[in-house]
This record gives C-alpha cells, sequence and structure tokens, in this order.
C-alpha cells in the first residue's frame, strides 16, 4: 500500500477555498500538494455563480491581462445588474440595482475552477485529481498527512477545503456531532439552455451582459426559501434552498419546490423554450449556524487547517459566496507561512489563523447599495 | 384521460428521474450509501423516501426493507443529516465513481 509522498503542505479539496490556499502557498515557493476527489476539477459542482474581481485578482494575478485590461479567466457575462424579484402567490414585484464597477464575473463553476487550478499548477502547486482523500494519519497526536484509498501522502500541514458536505471532518472529529436539519438549506438547482439573444431580450440585457438575480417568495409551499438566477453565456441557471426542517416536517421533496417555482407566472416566461440540461443539490449553512456552531467546530488543530465550506466559512446572504472561502484559503496560507518561519506547525501556532478568520466576517462590502440589498435579504429571510 | 394540449416548454424536464437521466453518472458496483436495516424497518415516517433530491431511497413492503439505489446520488450529504434516527452512513464515492 504505502508509497511514501511528502510535501510540505497538503490540500484536500479543489474548490475556490482550497486552490486560493494553494496558490498563495506555490508562490512563496512552499511544495503544496492539491487532492481533488473528481475527475475533472469540480465537475460535481457544476453550477454556476458570481465571482467578484477582488479579492480574486491579488492571487492570481493574471485574472486579467494588465496591458490591455483583458480577462483571462473563463467567465460568462459581466454582472451588469443585481436583481430583486419578490414573488407572491400569482403576481410579482422586481427591482434592479445597476453595477456599474464591472467588477464582477458569472460564472460556470467547471470551467472557471479548471482555470484557478490551472494557475495554481503554473506557480508550482502538484495536483492530483481523481482521488478522495479518506483520512487524515495522525501520530504523536499531530496530523501528519492523509490516506487515499490506495496511497498514503504525508505534510506538516494538511488543510481541509472540501466543502459543505464534510465527510473527513466530520470523521476526523474536528466536526462534533451532525449539522441539523433546522442548521441548513438544501438547494437544488437546474440550468437551462436558451440561446443568448433569446436571453438578452428576456432580461432586457446587452450582449456579454448578465444580471445575477435572487427570488424572495414567502408562498414557496409555506416554507422559508431562497431562489436566484444567474444568466449564463447560452443557458440560465435557476436554484432554491429551503430551509430543510421544514421541507422534513412538510415531506416535499425539493424538486417539487423548483417546480413550482418553474410555474410561476414571474419565471416561466423566462425560461420557456428552454431546454434542462443539468440538475444538482447542495447544501450551505443557515446565518443561524455560526454563533451555536462555535463550541462543535474546531477550526485549526495540530497540524490542520479548515478553510471555506467545510469550515462553515459562507454567508448564504452574500451575492458572492466564495469570496469568504477564497478569504480563509488565503489567511490559512499565511498562517502557514508563519508557522514555517517558525517550524512549528503546532495548534499553537496555527491558532494565529483564528484572528484571521474573525476579521473576514467584519469586511464591510464594497457597495453601497448592494448593502442596501443584503440588508432587504435578511429582512425577508427573518421575517421568513 | 387523455392529455390534449401539447405544452411548449415540453423540452424542459419536470420529474426527478428525467432530470437525473440527462446527468453521467459512473456508479460503483457497491453503495457509498449504507443503512441499518434493523432502525429502517421501525422508521414509522421513512423522511428519506421524500427528502433525497435524487429519490435514492424507496421503501420495499414486500421485501420490508430499504432499497438504496446509489447509481442516482447526487453527493450532496443531506441524507445523513435528514434521517431522525441516525440509520444512514454516508461515505464519498470509491476514487473517481459516482456523478462525473
Ligand atoms: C444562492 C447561492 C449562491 C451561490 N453563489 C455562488 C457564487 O456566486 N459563486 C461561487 O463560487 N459559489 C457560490 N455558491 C456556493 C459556493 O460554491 C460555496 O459556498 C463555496 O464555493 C465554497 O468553496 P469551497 O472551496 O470551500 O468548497 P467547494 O467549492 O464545495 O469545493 C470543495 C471541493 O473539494 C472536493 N472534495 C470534497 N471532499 C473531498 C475529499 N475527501 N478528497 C478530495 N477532494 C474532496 C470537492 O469535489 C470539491 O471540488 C452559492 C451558493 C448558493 C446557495
Ligand atoms: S434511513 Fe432513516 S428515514 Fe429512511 S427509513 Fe431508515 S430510519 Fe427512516
Ligand atoms: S447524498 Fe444527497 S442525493 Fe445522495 S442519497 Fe444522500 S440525500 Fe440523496
Amino acid at each position: 500500500m504505502s508509497k511514501t509522498n511528502n510535501s510540505e503542505v497538503i490540500i484536500v479539496g479543489a474548490g475556490p477555498a482550497g486552490l486560493s490556499a494553494a496558490k498563495v502557498l506555490a508562490d512563496t515557493g512552499i511544495k503544496t500538494l492539491v487532492l481533488e476527489k473528481t475527475k475533472k476539477c469540480s465537475s460535481k459542482n457544476f453550477f454556476s455563480g458570481i465571482i467578484s474581481e477582488e479579492p480574486l485578482k491579488e492571487i492570481f494575478t493574471n485574472f486579467c491581462d494588465h496591458s490591455n485590461g483583458k480577462i483571462m479567466a473563463p467567465f460568462e457575462r459581466f454582472v451588469d445588474q443585481y436583481r430583486a424579484y419578490i414573488l407572491q402567490e400569482d403576481s410579482f414585484t422586481s427591482f434592479n440595482v445597476q453595477n456599474n464597477k464591472q467588477n464582477s464575473y458569472i460564472v460556470l463553476r467547471e470551467q472557471f475552477n479548471s482555470w484557478l487550478l490551472k494557475e495554481a499548477q503554473k506557480a508550482g502547486a502538484q495536483v492530483i485529481t481523481g482521488t478522495a482523500a479518506k483520512e487524515l494519519i495522525i501520530s504523536n497526536g499531530k496530523v501528519s498527512g492523509v490516506k487515499t484509498d490506495s496511497e498514503e501522502f504525508f505534510a506538516n500541514v494538511v488543510i481541509i477545503s472540501e466543502g459543505v458536505n464534510s465527510v473527513l471532518t466530520k470523521s476526523s472529529g474536528l466536526r462534533v456531532g451532525e449539522l441539523r436539519s433546522n442548521q441548513i438549506f438544501t438547494f437544488v438547482e437546474e440550468n437551462i439552455s436558451l440561446s443568448s439573444g433569446v436571453i438578452e431580450e428576456r432580461f432586457n440585457l446587452s450582449p456579454f451582459n448578465g444580471i445575477s438575480a435572487k427570488l424572495f417568495t414567502q408562498a414557496m409551499l409555506g416554507m422559508p426559501s431562497i431562489g436566484y438566477i444567474y444568466t449564463n453565456h447560452n443557458s440560465i441557471s435557476l436554484g432554491i434552498g429551503i430551509l430543510f426542517s421544514e421541507l422534513i416536517s412538510k415531506g416535499i421533496n425539493p424538486n417539487e419546490c423548483l417546480e413550482k417555482l418553474k410555474e410561476h407566472s414571474c419565471i416561466k416566461p423566462l425560461i420557456t423554450n428552454g431546454t434542462t440540461k443539468n440538475y444538482c443539490s447542495y447544501i450551505l449553512p443557515a446565518p443561524s449556524l455560526k454563533s451555536q456552531n462555535d463550541k462543535s467546530l474546531k477550526l485549526f488543530s495540530n497540524g490542520c487547517l479548515l478553510i471555506g465550506g467545510a469550515a462553515l466559512i459562507i454567508d448564504i446572504f452574500s451575492w458572492d459566496v466564495s469570496t469568504l472561502a477564497i478569504l480563509s484559503g488565503k489567511a490559512a496560507a499565511q498562517t502557514i507561512i508563519r508557522a514555517k518561519e517558525l517550524n512549528d506547525y503546532s495548534a499553537k501556532t496555527l491558532a494565529h489563523y483564528l484572528p484571521l478568520v474573525n476579521e473576514l466576517h467584519e469586511i464591510p462590502l464594497q457597495d453601497d447599495n448592494l448593502n442596501m440589498l443584503n440588508n432587504f435579504n435578511e429582512s425577508i429571510l427573518q421575517r421568513k | 384521460m387523455v392529455k390534449t394540449t401539447k405544452n411548449t416548454s415540453d423540452h424542459l424536464a419536470k420529474t426527478v428521474e428525467e432530470k437525473l437521466f440527462l446527468i453521467k453518472f459512473c456508479p460503483d458496483t457497491e453503495s457509498h450509501v449504507t443503512v441499518n436495516q434493523d432502525i429502517c424497518m421501525l422508521c414509522k415516517g421513512k423522511e428519506c423516501t421524500k427528502f433525497c433530491p435524487a429519490n435514492v431511497f424507496a421503501w420495499s413492503a414486500i421485501n420490508n426493507r430499504l432499497v438504496i439505489g446509489y447509481e442516482n446520488c447526487l453527493e450532496c450529504g443531506l441524507c445523513t443529516i435528514g434521517c431522525p434516527y441516525g440509520s444512514i452512513q454516508y461515505n464519498h464515492p470509491k476514487d473517481s465513481f459516482g456523478r462525473n
């Protein structure tokens, strides 16, 4: 079984969080290995999403070509407008907030993550795909590597960036107990193809521009929920998240909620004649979780750090959910760079990660308009 | 009853089964999702048969056991949270098996 493989840092999971950490570490010459369970990077999380230029372009410096300003990362459309739809039983209202700064992008995760991965590789990180980490290797009370189905890998530090469905985090005892059903939202998303012309006409957009929309509804079969639409180049992504405990107690399948949404008089005309291309499901922690969970989740231990979705460093209200994940990856990398200087990877040194994470939750949004929408967001959800 | 009106949006998938049909899976020969059948037998609600977004779980009354169609699993991780009796064990599919 065990071939020995040594690196300084092992990163489990090539999502935005893990790849940001990998890039920062590789840039400083630290020998970094990324393990990703899917064959193509993040192909299971095919869905689309919003990526903000900050803080990504500081980490991935090839994000745009500095000589002519051209964006080098693969993206679908600029976010031209943020839109809120408020859906009532059979009517709706909507309002727009213009994004004049052209500083955020709609991306398809599979393409975008593959680009992040290549950039991390170019910086010197080693990446192995199609390989899941199954167990942490612990010796003398310190995490010293990971086991896969067929091999063992060793390092000074392991960063866990496996996302919210965190099997490794649970099995290693960094998260004690299972999340409860009233602590998570369950999301289902469908990708529907439409020609780019039809998308521009239906959403009133000029070419290359897109919208990021949130759908607020109090009438989704009587359950707290939040929906969203992203316009990709020639498809749209339509999704809805429902408080899981409500779904269970009402005995409803999440797909029923998505179908109800598709039939709504606001949504139906937007997707008519489209073709369903893909379907996925994922979970996100509910906003109430953070404070309750502090005791049951450890963000670091001897030789190990937790970042991104696995650390529940995610803000469900945000219009750009991966920024926090990316910043937590950067914070972990900075912590490790410091630990290397001290040649001490114990919990004592890695504890420097905590204040960096706490700072993340206090970062102000750059845009007042977005702030306004977010406050609106929060008040609607809390009212149910 | 005969349906006479043809839906204009007939390329839009509706049911879970129609949607799963669009996804490429590379299933392993053994399940990465397992349950304790003794617990399931006593479970009244059979919640998992309703909430799973891929309808992986079905109750077979004839065999008196839970049938697990793990081949369709979307790997979201809901089931371990949703089963009220902790009967479900979820592991990632082995290496490159599972959803593609
Ligand atoms: C309404 C809504 C909007 C959203 N909008 C956006 C958005 O605009 N932009 C965006 O980017 N995201 C968005 N998200 C979700 C967002 O993707 C996550 O919060 C964020 O990506 C977390 O990043 P991560 O790197 O921690 O985890 P993930 O992106 O989940 O990546 C984890 C990676 O680890 C791999 N992995 C897991 N376990 C193992 C293992 N044992 N061994 C090896 N590999 C493993 C997985 O295959 C995956 O590639 C949105 C979500 C919602 C609900
Ligand atoms: S898995 Fe859980 S919810 Fe499903 S039948 Fe068994 S005990 Fe009941
Ligand atoms: S992980 Fe998700 S899709 Fe797979 S069986 Fe569990 S609930 Fe169903």
